[in-house]
């Protein structure tokens, strides 16, 4: 996933045509399926890549997003969007110390400290939002 | 010169992708106008990027977010704010 999101900021591929080829080439250990499925996926992600760096960018206001490096911006890319479609498994920390690992993995020597401070500071606030909207619930007895 | 209200209708219906005409004042963003977490997030960026001044820098802070659950909220908080036309 993380490479489609990379070839897709560095490449001008824009109907994705060589996509496939070129996550084919770097990933021997995935099926055909995996491939499949995370060129999908990263694709929807790239194409919500405006309000993803919109939102990311107020989280890192010292950092302008066009400077960060690719890796940095894919991983907070891909990060976000988990959170916007719930798609993480597990708890809110299993969803940032799995991304501080990936920085350390692939980013560079402050990637991992950076990304996790963003997306701290996200989840802090979706947190906020979301106990602000289950406290008013509670009040007006939905649930 | 469009109102407080109507400004700030603006930018929930772009915010959240809703038609303007949807937005009432109790609707709650996530429960009635299906905003996920960040969109609220986009949303709150939006308000306070539209009702910032030169003089006057609207941040709206992680526990003033908590108390903005539905549209009636948000305008109590931008008149909290001393927001006016």
């Amino acid at each position: 996933m993380l490479q489609v999101l990379y070839y897709l900021d560095v490449t001008n591929d824009k109907d994705h045509t060589l996509i496939g080829t070129a996550i084919e080439k770097n990933s021997n250990e995935l099926t055909d399926k995996e491939i499949d499925k995370s060129t999908k996926m990263g694709i929807k992600i790239f194409e919500d890549k405006e309000i993803l760096d919109h939102v990311i960018q107020s989280f890192a206001e010292q950092y302008p997003i066009n400077q960060l490096s690719v890796i940095d911006k894919s991983l907070l890319r891909l990060a976000f969007w988990e959170v916007k479609n719930n798609n993480f498994k597990g708890s809110e920390k299993q969803l940032v110390e799995d991304f501080e690992k990936l920085g350390y993995l692939f980013g560079s020597d402050n990637s991992n400290k950076f990304i996790k401070g963003v997306i701290k500071s996200l989840m802090k606030k979706i947190k906020k939002i979301e106990l602000g909207n289950k406290r008013k619930k509670g009040k007006n007895g939905d649930n | 010169m469009a109102t407080i209200e109507e400004r700030l209708y603006e930018i929930i219906a772009e915010s959240l992708s809703v038609n303007i005409d949807d937005i009432k004042s109790d609707s709650s963003f996530i429960d009635d106008l299906d905003a996920d977490s960040l969109d609220v997030v986009e949303m709150i960026m939006a308000m306070e990027s539209e009702f910032s001044t030169d003089d006057n820098d609207l941040e709206i802070s992680d526990e003033e977010a908590e108390n903005i659950v539905t549209v009636a909220d948000a305008l109590a908080f931008l008149d909290k704010k001393g927001i006016s036309e």
